[in-house]
């Protein structure tokens, strides 16, 4: 299942910091990853994936580094910064709000442990 | 193996065509502005008599080398694609050297074989642009192909040779492998597309990628517009990303097929490598797309006003010359004066016209006194006439009246000044010369020189007729036309009269019998009405008015803009400098006005029709009330002090321009100056002719000439400078009658100690700081202004 391109916009940032957050990645690793950990759900081409990454170096939340692979071949690798953990922590908490506010939406098939901000008890 | 080695033998440079052994000469320099522009630095644009510097066909030609080094020289130019300034400088290098040659006795012919040689070999070209010649141990489809690649490519020759090397290495190693060389260039692609990506990238690895791969990477980096040490960071990247599909078993099309859509992709990585790049650099950017829309607005602002502009064609709906005519063809012909002047005009020669007014000075020995006794002699006739049609009443003069054709053939400079018929004549009326009243003036010269000589010789009535026909005269311009500088010469015509009379009533008082004295004082104090002289302009009025609506458009309501047709008689017409002064007057005369540049943004800035001529008419009527008050009570007038409120800001003086440049000569305190110095030449002559009647009357002066009232003279005149009577002493048993002056003292009657020239110039008080001039004489303000006797030749400026 492919996701709207707008949802895509949203949570493909987040699934690529997830990913570094073990280790820096190049670049097939990461659509690689993407596609097998999400089971094709956030797999995204390399016409997306490298812009994003363009874009979370300029923001400073990952950095790169051309070093040589186990292969023996040079590559780029990305890693987290930082900044890009603090990131990746905010947007952990509320894509967890998200998922809890669409589960008690009954959207999710998932009981919401929490009670939306106005909703009655 | 050492590859490289075999790869680049002598000559470095690919021998090309040589150049024809006997070319044609150069063409000849360009001329004129766009020359000027095309082939002079940027600096030199502003400066006149620029040299254009930069332009090989000039240079060429005034270095006057002999056949065929001109023509070798300029084709050789032609090939060496360098840039215009480059081809100057080596041009010059070129002259220099050929000229040293042919100086130690080489013949052209040798120099110019030496040269086509040099040139074919490359030694002129960039040395950027020199592609180094392989020599490819490869079937020929495949060294041409690199051949094609490197020379596309445009890379510097040591990069060049790297990358010649791993091609020619790759190569090798495919066709070791069994592949033929044609399926190799099929599956490499076109050259050119290869060449491409080599030269953006500098990365051959790139360029080995099969040809769908390589051409999306290039449609990539091509789309997104960066940097060269971006390009190649991203070429790598995506080039190691294709070669793991590539090992991953993935076919190319399967490869492009994942990669996406590459206009995106190249859209993204554009606007995340913007972002990556320097603070610095970020910011020039958004200033210059700030720049940029500015200057996109206002060139898009700047065409509308063009087209606004350029569409705009005036509406003349007034003829102003018909009602000029309207008064004199209602006059009788009988009555008309005009045609008597003209005759006596076209009597008197052109040529050899004599100063008649020397016979105004009190210099008895005036070498000219002969001649132009004998020139008034010769023309006894004529100056019949000319009394004859001082005698008039009316003046006739109509405008396009083809019976003027001669006159203003002989007087006008043949000037298209004439009509078939009045009633058919519409001219600008600011073009309208004026020759009639210009010659009449030096008619009334030789009247008042014929007055002069009546009175030496004791001839009364010869000496009366002359100063009444004089003051006709002066009636007759006074009468014609409300234009100011009609109403100047009127006004010198009877400063003459007045001049010529009070002369005689001091120095030949006897020459006229009572009767006479007191018929020119009648006819003295009758012109324009009397009283204190002043005057109205409405003819200037109507010129501006004329103006505006051949040179505005008219939108119906008494509005409209500028026209092309106006913005080039505002600049021929009116100040030639235009609003535009100082350093920036030649610029806005080259850009603005011979290339009709500023046209546009005068007609948006400047005033519309309708306000021009309310200002217009303001500064007029307030001028007008303001002097309307005798002299001494004069301030500065508040139209003066608009006007040079407004002359003092460019932007005003734009929006203005035409009512700034004309106002100040018509509007300002000199016209009713002029006429209040003439009221107190008039006055003072008067109180001259009262004074020898009373004399005649009593065998003596008067005490004061209080005395002289109300029998000889309706009031005591009164001084124009202080507004008390005018001053009046007996000296030596003869009687003085003088101005207090500027300063407003009696001094006795004692000119100021430059002479009482300077007196008979001096300006009111209240304009004395304000006016520069006035300002100089301000040393000289001590004193009286002797007006009977007249102690001087002061009257004819």
């Amino acid at each position: 299942m492919r996701v709207e391109r707008e949802l895509m916009r949203g949570a493909g940032p987040a699934a690529v910091l997830k990913l570094l957050e073990p280790g820096a990645k190049y670049g097939y690793e990461l659509i690689e990853a993407l596609a097998d950990r999400s089971a094709g759900v956030l797999a995204m081409g390399q016409s997306t994936l490298y812009p994003l990454l363009y874009n979370l170096e300029a923001q400073g939340l990952v950095r790169a580094e051309w070093r040589q692979s186990d292969a023996g071949r040079q590559r780029k690798y990305y890693a987290l910064t930082a900044k890009g953990k603090r990131r990746l922590a905010d947007d952990a908490r509320q894509w967890q709000a998200l998922v809890q506010a669409l589960a008690g939406l009954g959207i999710l098939n998932q009981p919401s442990p929490v009670s939306l901000k106005g909703a009655p008890a | 193996m050492n590859f490289l080695s075999r790869l680049f033998r002598s000559p470095p440079i690919a021998p090309r065509e040589p150049l024809p052994a006997d070319p044609p000469a150069p063409p000849a320099p360009a001329r004129g502005f766009w020359a000027l522009a095309a082939y002079a630095p940027l600096g030199d644009w502003f400066e006149p008599g620029s040299q254009r510097t930069l332009d090989v066909r000039k240079i060429i030609h005034d270095a006057r080398l002999p056949g065929p080094l001109p023509g070798l020289i300029y084709l050789g130019l032609r090939r060496s694609r360098r840039s215009r300034r480059q081809r100057a400088a080596l041009a010059r290098e070129l002259i220099a050297a050929f000229s040293t040659s042919l100086a130690s006795g080489e013949s052209p012919r040798e120099i110019a074989e030496r040269f086509r040689e040099q040139e074919a070999r490359g030694h002129f070209l960039p040395r950027s642009k020199r592609r180094p010649r392989l020599d490819l141990d490869l079937p020929a489809p495949a060294a041409e192909w690199i051949e094609r690649l490197l020379a596309r490519a445009r890379l510097q020759p040591a990069l060049a040779s790297q990358a010649a090397g791993e091609l020619a290495e790759h190569f090798v190693a495919r066709l070791a492998a069994g592949e033929s060389a044609a399926d190799l260039i099929e599956q490499f692609g076109a050259a050119e597309r290869a060449a491409r990506l080599l030269r953006s990238t500098r990365l051959m690895t790139a360029v080995l990628l099969p040809a769908p791969l390589r051409n999306l990477l290039d449609a990539v980096l091509v789309r997104a517009r960066l940097w060269q040490s971006e390009r190649a960071d991203i070429a790598r990247e995506l080039t190691d990303h294709f070669d793991d599909g590539l090992a991953a078993g993935r076919s190319p099309e399967q490869l492009v097929v994942d990669f996406g859509d590459p206009r995106q992709a190249a859209r993204l990585i554009r606007r995340a490598k913007l972002r990556s790049r320097p603070l610095a650099w970020r910011l020039l950017r958004h200033s210059l797309q700030g720049l940029s829309a500015v200057t996109g607005a206002v060139l898009l602002l700047y065409v509308l006003l063009f087209v606004r502009y350029v569409t705009g064609r005036p509406t003349i709906s007034h003829n102003y010359l018909a009602d000029f005519n309207r008064e004199p063809q209602a006059v009788p012909p009988d009555d008309r004066a005009w045609p008597l002047y003209r005759e006596a005009l076209l009597m008197l020669p052109t040529a050899g016209r004599p100063n008649a007014l020397s016979f105004g000075t009190s210099d008895a020995a005036n070498e000219s006194r002969p001649s132009l006794a004998a020139y008034l002699d010769e023309h006894r006739e004529t100056l019949a006439l000319i009394r004859q049609a001082a005698s008039k009443p009316r003046f006739g003069f109509i405008y396009g009246d083809p019976a003027n054709r001669d006159f203003l053939m002989k007087f006008a400079s043949g000037a298209d000044a004439h009509g078939e018929s009045p009633d058919r004549y519409d001219r600008w009326l600011i073009e309208c010369v004026l020759p009639q009243h210009q010659e009449i003036r030096f008619l009334g010269e030789l009247l008042y020189a014929d007055a002069r000589r009546a009175s030496e010789a004791g001839n009364g009535s010869k000496y009366a007729d002359d100063v009444l026909a004089l003051i006709g005269m002066a009636e007759h311009n006074e009468d014609a036309a409300p234009f100011l500088v009609v109403k100047l010469i009127s006004s010198a015509i009877y400063r003459m009269a007045l001049h010529v009379t009070a002369t005689v009533a001091a120095e030949r008082p006897e020459l006229c019998s009572d009767e006479q004295w007191k018929r020119l004082a009648h006819a003295i104090a009758a012109y324009a009405e009397g009283g204190t002289l002043r005057w109205r302009l409405d003819g200037d009025r109507d010129v501006l008015d004329d103006f505006l609506q051949r040179t505005f458009t008219d939108d119906g309501e008494g509005g409209g803009r500028l026209t092309p047709e106006g913005f080039r008689r505002l600049y021929r017409d009116f100040n030639a400098a235009g609003p535009v002064q100082g350093r920036l007057a030649l610029a806005w005369r080259t850009w603005g006005v011979e290339l009709g540049l500023a046209g546009p943004l005068m007609s948006a800035e400047m005033a519309n029709r309708k306000e021009l001529m309310d200002l217009a008419d303001r500064l007029w009527d307030e001028a007008e009330a303001d002097y309307a008050r005798p002299m001494w009570q004069w301030q500065e007038s508040s139209a003066e002090k608009t006007m040079r409120a407004l002359a003092s800001s460019p932007l005003e003086r734009t929006r203005y321009w035409p009512v700034l440049d004309l106002l100040p000569g018509t509007a300002s305190y000199m016209v009713p100056l002029v006429a209040e110095l003439t009221t107190q030449r008039r006055d003072a002559t008067l109180t001259a002719i009262a004074l020898e009647l009373y004399h005649r009357r009593h065998n003596a002066w008067p005490a004061t000439l209080d005395e002289l009232a109300p029998s000889l003279l309706p009031a005591v005149p009164l001084d124009r400078f202080t507004g008390r009577p005018l001053c009046y002493r007996i000296i030596d048993g003869r009687p003085l009658v003088y101005s207090c002056g500027v300063d407003g003292d009696d001094d006795g009657g004692r000119p100021p100690k430059a002479g009482n020239e300077v007196a008979s110039r001096w300006g009111p008080e209240a304009k004395l700081d304000a006016d520069t001039i006035a300002s100089a004489w301000a040393a000289a303000q001590d004193g009286d202004w002797i007006l009977w006797p007249s102690v001087e030749k002061e009257w004819a400026e």
